[in-house]
C-alpha cells in the first residue's frame, strides 16, 4: 500500500468514526516557551499508527505542531495564533486540511493552551495524555522538552495553505 | 530564506558530486556491492537520526540500533528519546512501544506498507538494487561522495519524499549515512555507527511476539566468541 493510499484510508476511517467537530476560537493561555518532542499512538477502529510530533509553544506567538511519520515525512503542520485562529501550513496528500483544523487543533488547544471547551482529554500525569473521541484514541507522550526562546518566523503564517 | 538555508545545507554534498550513473551504467559497481554483501549473514549497527527542519535551529535527534539477519529478518529499535521496536520478515511485521513501564504490541494499521519498507531496508543492505526498481529510479554516484540514490517513481510519494541517498564508503562496501530528502529542503539524516558483521544473534532477537530485551541482546553480542 502506498503512502497516499494510507492517508486516504486513515482519513476515511477517521471521518466515518468521528462526531461532528466543534471549532474553538478562544484565546490561548500558554505559560511556557519551549519545543516539545512527542510520541503518539493513534488508534482508529482497532488499528494503530505511531506518530512523532514536534510542538513549539510560545507565550507570545502561539503554537506550532509538526506531525511526522517515523521515517520523517511530514503528515501535518499547523499553526495556532494567540487569538485561537488556526492555519494549516502543510498537509500530506489525502489528509484534508479541515480535519487537521477541527480535530488536531481542538485537541492541541485542550492539551497545551488551557482552552476551555469540549475537551476529550484525560491527563495521566504531566507528560502522558489520552485523547478519546468517538472515532479515535490518541495516546500521547511528551518525551523531551527543550525550553528557550523561539524565533518569531516559526509562528509566521505566511505560506499557510488554509485558515 | 528556507531555500537559502536548504541550499547551504546541501551545498557541501553537491560540490564534490560527479554525474550520477544509471543502474545499468553502474553495473560493475552494483555487482561488486552484491558480492561484498553476499558474504554477510548478519549486520548490527547503531544509528543517530536527525531531522533537519528549516523551521528549527537545531536538528531533532533520535538514536537506536538495527539488526539484520539473512535472508530477511530485521529489527529496527529506537532507544531515545522514546523506545519503539519494529520487527519484520518475509511473512509479517510487528511493532512494540514502551509505555508506562512495559512493552505493548501494537495492532498495526497498515502492516503491508510497513512490511514493504522493512523489505526494502533489507534489500538495500544486501545490495539487491534491481529488486527496488519497480518503486524507485536507482542511480549511483561515484567520486568523493559515493552514494546510491533512490528516487520514488510515484509522483505522490515524490511530493513527500524527494529521494533517498545512501552514502557509502568509497569502495561501496558499507553504508555510512542515509539521507531522506523532502521537497522544500528539509531532510532526515541517519548516520550509521559501530557496525558489526557476522555476529550470531541470540534466540528471540527477532521474535515478533516477545522480542528479547535489547540489553540482553547486546550482552550476548559482547560475550560472543
Amino acid at each position: 500500500m502506498r503512502l497516499e493510499q494510507m492517508f486516504a484510508a486513515l482519513l476515511a476511517m477517521w471521518s466515518i468514526g468521528c462526531a461532528t467537530p466543534t471549532q474553538m476560537r478562544s484565546p490561548l493561555r500558554i505559560t511556557t516557551t519551549a519545543v516539545l518532542t512527542q510520541r503518539a499512538v493513534l488508534t482508529i477502529r482497532g488499528r494503530q499508527f505511531t506518530l512523532d510530533g514536534y510542538l513549539a509553544l510560545s507565550e507570545y506567538y502561539g503554537m506550532r505542531l509538526i506531525v511526522m511519520q517515523s521515517l520523517g515525512q511530514v503528515i501535518a503542520d499547523v499553526l495556532v495564533k494567540p487569538d485561537g485562529s488556526a492555519y494549516v501550513m502543510r498537509s500530506a496528500p489525502g489528509l484534508r486540511r479541515e480535519w487537521i483544523e477541527r480535530y488536531m487543533v481542538r485537541d492541541l488547544m485542550c492539551l497545551f493552551a488551557n482552552v476551555a471547551g469540549p475537551c476529550h482529554v484525560r491527563t495521566l500525569d504531566g507528560t502522558n495524555f489520552i485523547v478519546q473521541d468517538r472515532g479515535y484514541t490518541l495516546e500521547l507522550r511528551t518525551v523531551e522538552t527543550k525550553p528557550g526562546p523561539l524565533p518569531a518566523q516559526l509562528f509566521d503564517y505566511a505560506g499557510a495553505t488554509s485558515k | 530564506m528556507k531555500t537559502c538555508i536548504a541550499f547551504l545545507l546541501l551545498f557541501p554534498m553537491t560540490i564534490h558530486a560527479q554525474q550520477p550513473l544509471s543502474l545499468d551504467e553502474a553495473r560493475p559497481i552494483v555487482e561488486q556491492l552484491q558480492r561484498g554483501m553476499s558474504t554477510l549473514q548478519t549486520v548490527n549497527l547503531e544509528f543517530v537520526q536527525e531531522r533537519h527542519l528549516s523551521l528549527f535551529t537545531e536538528p531533532l535527534r533520535s538514536e537506536g540500533v538495527m539488526f539484520i539477519e539473512k535472508p530477511d529478518r530485521i529489527r529496527w529499535e529506537t532507544t531515545s528519546p522514546y523506545q519503539s521496536i519494529l520487527l519484520g520478515d518475509h511473512k509479517s511485521v510487528a511493532q512494540f512501544e514502551w509505555t508506562n513501564g512495559s512493552w505493548k504490541k501494537l495492532h498495526l494499521g497498515f502492516p503491508q506498507m510497513l512490511k514493504r519498507v522493512m523489505e526494502q531496508m533489507t534489500l538495500l543492505h544486501q545490495g539487491k538494487l534491481d529488486a527496488l526498481t519497480s518503486d524507485y529510479t536507482v542511480s549511483v554516484q561515484t567520486g568523493s561522495v559515493a552514494a546510491i540514490v533512490l528516487t520514488p517513481k510515484d509522483a505522490n510519494v515524490r511530493s513527500m519524499l524527494e529521494s533517498i541517498e545512501m552514502r557509502m564508503d568509497p569502495d561501496f562496501k558499507a553504508v555510512r549515512e542515509i539521507l531522506m530528502k523532502q521537497p522544500g529542503g528539509d531532510f532526515t539524516s541517519i548516520v550509521i555507527q559501530n557496525e558489526q558483521r557476522n555476529m550470531t544473534f541470540p534466540v528471540g532477537t527477532f521474535d515478533q511476539n516477545k522480542p528479547l530485551n535489547l540489553a540482553t541482546v547486546e550482552a550476548a553480542l559482547r560475550h560472543a566468541p
